[in-house]
C-alpha cells in the first residue's frame, strides 16, 4: 500500500516537472534570442551578445510603454464590458428557462464557432460606419465581441452550479434581487469572475487583427508593435517586445492566484461583518 | 392565516386547485400527499416565492410573516453558522452587534453556541438543519413553514430532531404547517392532518380522526390502511346483514386485531355482543416484526395482513390457518 502510495507520489512528480518544462522551455530561447542578433544553427549558445534590441525597446521609438498602456487601456475596457454585458447574460442562461433560450445561447457564444474571417468583416463594416467611437471604445468593442462567449461561458457553468436554492431561501429571508446578487451570488461567483477576467484581459492583450481594422491600424497595442518585426524577421526584437508582453500577463496570472488565495483564506466574508461580529464577541 | 380558493398555475399547469386552508395560532398542520400532490408549491406560494393565480391569503393579526425551512438545509456556504442566522435580520437592517446578540442568544436555544464560527461544510446533518430552522425563526415568523425538513436524516436523528422541533414549538407558540410523508411523524406532532391529493385537500381532521373516518378509498390508499375490503366481502364473512349506515361501503381492520385462531371455532353471530367471524385462509408471507410476526394470508384470494404480538408458533407458507375477525374494531368508511 505505501509502495503504491510512493509510485504514485514519483509519477506525479515527473509528470508535473515535465509538463513545467515543456510549458518554460520555449522562453529560454526567447530570453537568449532577446540579447543577441546572430544566433545561427547548430551552435548551442550565440557567439555574441549584445543589449541593443532591449536598447530599442526602451527608447522613444520603440514605443514600447505606448503599446503596453494602450493594450492594458483596451484590456480594461474589454473587461468591463464583460462584467455588465456577461454575468447579467450568463445568471439568465442559467436560471431563467425560455423559449428560444438555445438560440440565444448558441447566438452568443457565436463568435467561437464562427470562422475569424467572417467577424472581422463585419467588424470592418462596423468600423466604418461607427467612425465616431473612441477609438479605444471601438477597439474595446471588437476585443468584446472575441471575449465575451469565454466570459459567458465561464460564469454559467458558476451560476450553473449555485443553481437557484440559495437564491430561494435568501429571498423567504426577506432579500430583495440586489441583495440576493450582493450577499449570495456576487460571493460564490468570485472565483469564476477572476477567472473569467483573467481570460478575457489575456485574449484581449493578444489580438491582432479586430484591433487592426477597427483603429484603422492607428492605435499602437503591443501585437501591433510586434507584428512588423516579426513580418521582417529580426527575432531579437520580436523575443524582446514578447517578454515585455508577458510581463503584465505574469503579473496578472500572479494577481489571480493571491485574490483566489485571499477569497479561499477569509471564504468570502463580505464587508468586513466576521471581524465586526469577532469583536463583538469579544468585547461582550 | 386563512388561504381562500388558492390556484397556482405554472407553465399552463394547473397545480393547487381552489385550495382553501386555515392555520390556528399554535398550531401544528401537517400537510401529506403523495409526490407530485402539490404540497411544495403550496408551501413556497404562502412563502411567497411563487404567486398565487387567483385566491387569497389573510392573517388574523393582519399581516402575518412565514420562515421556510426545505427537505436540503440550503445554509450559505460562505457564511459562518452565526452569519446564516444573522442572515434575515442583516437583510432587515438590524445593526450588526445587534443581531450579532439575537443570533448568540438563539444559537443556545438551538443547541448550537459552540458552532458559531463554523462553516455549514463543517456541521454534521442535523446540525445544519438546526441551524436552517434557527435562521428561519430568529425572524419570529408567525407560521413556520417546514418542507420535509428532516427526511433526508437517519432515522433515531429524525425522531430526535422532531421531538425538539416539538418541544420548540410548543415553547415559542408559533404556528407550523408541517409537510411530511412519513406517518409516524405527522402522528407524533399533528394537531390536524390534511391530506392533499392532486392540488386538492381531500380531507382535513384530526389524526385519530383521520384514520377512523377516512372520507374516501383515495385517503385510504394513500394512508396505505391494510385490510380494506367493500361491505359486500364483510358480508361474505359474517354471514349476516352489517349494520353500519348504507352510505359506509368500505371498512378496515388493523392487523393487531385480528387473530390466528387454533382447534374448533365455531361461527359467531354477528347480532351477539361481541361478534366476530373465523374464516379459513392460507399463508403467503411471514415475515418478523419487533413485536412477533407479521402474516400475510390469503382468503377468498384477497390478502389479508395478521400481526402475531410474541415469539410463539411461526405458520408455515401455504399452511392453511383460521383467522378471527372481530367485528366491532373494523372501521367504516365511505368509498
Amino acid at each position: 500500500m505505501v509502495k503504491r502510495l510512493y509510485v504514485r507520489r514519483s509519477v506525479n512528480v515527473i509528470f508535473i516537472t515535465l509538463l513545467t518544462l515543456f510549458l518554460i522551455f520555449p522562453f529560454i530561447p526567447l530570453i537568449i534570442w532577446s540579447f543577441t542578433k546572430h544566433w545561427p544553427w547548430p551552435l548551442l549558445l550565440p557567439e555574441e551578445w549584445n543589449i541593443s534590441s532591449w536598447k530599442y525597446l526602451l527608447s522613444v521609438s520603440g514605443r514600447a510603454l505606448e503599446g503596453l498602456s494602450n493594450s492594458l487601456i483596451v484590456a480594461s475596457l474589454t473587461l468591463l464590458g464583460n462584467l455588465l454585458l456577461g454575468i447579467p447574460a450568463a445568471k439568465v442562461l442559467a436560471q431563467i428557462e425560455f423559449i428560444g433560450k438555445k438560440a440565444v445561447f448558441s447566438t452568443l457564444l457565436a463568435p467561437l464557432f464562427i470562422p475569424y474571417t467572417v467577424s472581422i468583416i463585419g467588424m470592418h463594416d462596423f468600423a466604418i460606419r461607427f467612425t465616431l467611437l473612441n477609438e479605444y471604445v471601438s477597439v474595446a468593442f471588437a476585443h468584446l465581441i472575441v471575449t465575451l462567449p469565454y466570459f459567458i461561458a465561464t460564469i454559467w457553468f458558476q451560476f450553473r452550479l449555485i443553481g437557484n436554492k440559495l437564491q430561494e431561501a435568501a429571498v423567504s429571508l426577506g432579500a430583495n434581487r440586489w441583495k440576493v446578487f450582493l450577499w449570495i451570488e456576487a460571493p460564490l461567483l468570485l472565483p469564476s469572475v477572476l477567472l473569467g477576467s483573467f481570460l478575457v484581459v489575456v485574449i484581449s492583450l493578444s489580438q491582432y487583427l479586430p484591433t487592426w481594422i477597427m483603429s484603422g491600424g492607428t492605435l499602437l497595442t503591443m501585437p501591433l508593435i510586434i507584428f512588423p518585426f516579426a513580418n521582417s524577421g529580426d527575432s531579437s526584437i520580436v523575443a524582446a517586445y514578447s517578454l515585455l508582453f508577458f510581463v503584465p500577463v505574469l503579473l496578472l496570472l500572479m494577481v489571480y492566484f493571491l485574490l483566489v488565495r485571499i477569497n479561499a483564506k477569509n471564504n468570502l466574508q463580505i464587508g468586513g461583518e466576521k471581524d465586526a461580529i469577532r469583536a463583538n464577541k469579544h468585547s461582550n | 392565516m386563512q388561504l381562500e380558493q388558492i390556484n397556482i398555475q405554472i407553465n399552463e399547469t394547473v397545480i393547487i386547485k381552489d385550495l382553501d386552508l386555515q392555520i390556528k395560532p399554535k398550531e401544528i398542520f401537517v400537510l401529506m400527499g403523495p409526490s407530485g400532490s402539490g404540497k411544495t408549491t403550496l408551501l413556497k406560494g404562502i412563502a411567497g416565492l411563487i404567486p398565487f393565480t387567483a385566491g387569497k391569503q389573510t392573517w388574523e393579526s393582519g399581516k402575518g410573516t412565514t420562515g421556510i425551512v426545505f427537505q436540503e438545509p440550503r445554509l450559505f456556504p460562505h457564511l459562518t453558522v452565526i452569519e446564516n442566522i444573522a442572515f434575515g435580520l442583516r437583510v432587515k437592517g438590524t445593526p450588526v452587534r445587534e443581531r450579532n446578540n439575537k443570533a448568540s442568544a438563539f444559537l443556545k436555544r438551538l443547541q448550537l453556541d459552540q458552532l458559531e464560527d463554523r462553516y455549514p461544510h463543517q456541521l454534521s446533518g442535523g446540525q445544519q438543519q438546526r441551524v436552517a430552522l434557527g435562521r428561519a425563526l430568529i425572524l419570529s415568523p408567525a407560521l413556520l413553514l417546514l418542507d420535509e425538513p428532516f427526511a433526508s436524516l437517519d432515522t433515531s436523528l429524525r425522531t430526535d430532531l422532531i421531538d425538539w422541533m416539538y418541544s420548540l414549538q410548543r415553547k415559542l407558540g408559533f404556528s407550523i404547517l408541517w409537510v411530511t410523508h412519513y406517518l409516524d411523524e405527522a402522528l407524533s406532532v399533528a394537531d390536524r392532518i390534511g391530506v392533499m391529493l392532486d392540488g386538492r385537500l381531500q380531507q382535513i381532521a384530526a389524526p385519530v380522526e383521520l384514520f377512523q373516518h377516512p372520507s374516501s378509498e383515495n385517503i385510504a390508499q394513500f394512508l396505505s390502511l391494510p385490510n380494506r375490503m367493500t361491505r359486500l366481502q364483510w358480508s361474505k364473512w359474517f354471514k349476516g346483514e352489517i349494520k353500519v349506515p348504507a352510505t359506509k361501503n368500505m371498512g378496515w381492520i388493523d392487523p393487531n386485531h385480528m387473530q390466528i385462531v387454533h382447534g374448533e371455532h365455531k361461527q359467531e353471530n354477528i347480532t351477539n355482543d361481541r361478534p366476530s367471524s373465523i374464516i379459513t385462509a392460507v399463508v403467503t408471507k411471514v415475515k418478523p416484526s419487533k413485536e412477533g410476526f407479521s402474516v400475510t394470508v390469503s382468503a377468498d384470494n384477497l390478502p389479508l395482513d395478521i400481526n402475531m404480538i410474541g415469539w410463539g408458533r411461526i405458520p408455515r407458507l401455504e399452511e392453511s390457518v383460521k383467522i378471527k375477525i372481530p367485528f366491532e374494531k373494523i372501521l367504516w368508511y365511505t368509498k
